[in-house]
């Protein structure tokens, strides 16, 4: 039982014994547990999304009433649970098609740092209580730094090609990506705020009660501008399919696809994660005090739970052409986070000094939703104007 | 705290690996047979006229302008979030000036219709 408990960390701790009873000095003990580790974490996302792939084509086909990779057919294993890996190989041994017209060594350098830098971010993603690839005191302001990485890729991908389509896609995935950088580093300003650290293990820490509830605009703020960030349904015209083909990727074929198309979904997951842990209170729940290793079970509950809604938005929503996207963000999203930003500012200063948990959670909320109903109420009067300046028109 | 840091040097190396290795094993996979038509651009099935490498709507950078402003105001504002429960109120009020300030920056390209996309 006290193995089971804590079964990462001592299965970790019994490694290290085992080297360290070779007789090598300490800093290369060191050096092989964090070769071993950063493979280990590597592996990670890889496996969770070999199966997301597939939950992700089932659970979307569903909801637009098509049946997705099933029983009958020529789908491997049973419910086509092997799907992803056939795709797998089958991209693996497709021809690599490199065209005359594009800059080699920005065309092939392009899928590596995407690929490259969507792993990246899984260094300081916490998967349980002590457990995290590196506890980094600057973790989640490390995140945000890595988004600028992948836009340089699409940026390589879509000028290297030396393709309409493709810069059309990266020239509007760039648009979109620093747009809704804004809103996204102001929403997680406040959680900085409030939490006082970046260190994403500190962040869960200081979740008494998760920041969802008291902090639901700041939530919502977030998960919007990280949506654009990954480009996923209704931000998806960067790559839309019917209009500029596949954007940014449209000249790539074979394993290099294929890297652009994991790139996708790590990011995709790794934003469920980051989610769960700012805003769901990451691997807090019952019982982890005593079985530290149900910390992973609730952040990963957690985690699915964001992805599915993920796909929800994805299997539901249409797609915004480019000037709702960035009106959207820059007369919408950014005038409400910074108006957001101010009021829990000023709310945490006026409260008095060490107030009870329910007593800040309590203040944070109100304050939260006055904002949103004076936000709500600006758009029904804004939309009221609008209406009647259109009727005066039409009459 | 370097321990950590170095962690995450490693991490680089590893996931710079991860990120070649799949390209090295197409490579001893896949099928090599390049042809002109195969390696000509795509442009639906037509004849590609000219070059991608041109000069692009100058709209982009107007909202690469107005991120600059927003961004250096979040690397201003990041340090103060930190520190911000040992902070006293006038700390906190100057801040929010700051952001009024940049405010200010917004609406300015607003009014003078940069936000609008033609």
């Amino acid at each position: 039982m006290e193995f089971i408990s804590d079964l990462i960390v001592n299965l970790g701790l019994w490694l290290q014994g085992l080297i360290a009873s070779t007789g090598l000095a300490q800093p290369w003990v060191r050096l092989i547990m964090f070769s071993i580790g950063a493979f280990a974490l590597a592996i990670v996302p890889f496996a969770a999304v070999i199966i997301l792939i597939w939950a992700a084509r089932k659970l979307v086909a569903r909801m637009q009433d098509r049946l997705g990779p099933n029983n009958s057919g020529p789908y491997p294993g049973p419910y086509a649970i092997f799907q992803t890996f056939a795709d797998a190989i089958k991209m693996l041994s497709k021809e690599d098609v490199i065209p005359a017209a594009a800059d080699h060594w920005v065309f092939n350098a392009a899928p590596v740092l995407i690929l490259t830098v969507a792993l990246l971010v899984w260094a300081v993603i916490p998967l349980g209580d002590g457990l995290i690839g590196a506890d980094l005191n600057i973790g989640i302001f490390y995140i945000l730094s890595l988004g600028s990485g992948s836009l340089v890729a699409l940026l390589m991908a879509g000028w290297g090609s030396n393709n309409k389509y493709a810069l059309v896609g990266a020239m509007r995935a760039i648009a979109q990506l620093i747009s809704y950088e804004i809103p996204q580093v102001l929403a997680v300003l406040t959680v900085v705020m409030v939490a006082g650290t970046f260190s994403m293990q500190g962040i869960i820490e200081a979740q008494q009660i998760p920041f969802l509830f008291s902090m639901p605009l700041t939530a919502l703020l977030f998960f919007i501008s990280s949506l654009a960030e990954v480009s996923r349904q209704p931000y998806d015209l960067t790559e839309a399919d019917s209009e500029i083909v596949a954007g940014y990727f449209v000249e790539y074929s074979g394993m290099k696809f294929g890297q652009f198309y994991l790139s996708e979904f790590i990011n995709n997951f790794a934003l469920s994660m980051i989610t769960a842990t700012l805003f769901l209170g990451g691997w807090r729940g019952p019982f982890v005090g005593s079985v530290p290793v149900l910390g992973t079970v609730w952040i990963l509950i957690k985690a699915l739970a964001v992805f599915f809604v993920l796909l929800w938005l994805w299997g539901t929503m249409p797609r915004l052409r480019i000037d709702q996207m960035l009106n959207f963000n820059w007369k919408f999203l950014v005038p409400v986070s910074l108006a957001n930003v101010c009021m829990l500012a000023v709310v945490g200063k006026v409260l008095p000094p060490d107030p009870q948990p329910w007593v800040h959670a309590g203040a944070l909320l109100a304050s939260n939703v006055l904002l949103a109903l004076v936000v709500l109420g600006i758009m029904i009067a804004n939309g009221r104007r609008a209406r009647e300046r259109q009727t005066a028109v039409g009459t | 705290m370097l321990s950590q840091f170095s962690f995450v040097g490693i991490f680089l190396l590893v996931a710079l690996f991860f990120g070649v290795a799949p390209l090295i094993i197409a490579f001893f996979l896949r099928p090599k047979k390049p042809n002109p038509r195969k390696a000509s651009t795509y442009e639906c099935g037509l004849e590609p006229r000219g070059d991608a490498w041109v000069q692009f709507k100058v709209q982009y950078y107007v909202f690469g302008l107005a991120f600059v402003l927003f961004d250096v105001e979040a690397a201003l504002l990041l340090p103060w979030a930190v520190a911000y429960q040992a902070l006293e109120l006038y700390a906190v009020v100057e801040a929010i000036l700051f952001i009024l300030i940049l405010l200010g920056g917004l609406v300015y390209v607003w009014r003078k219709g940069a936000l609008e996309w033609m």
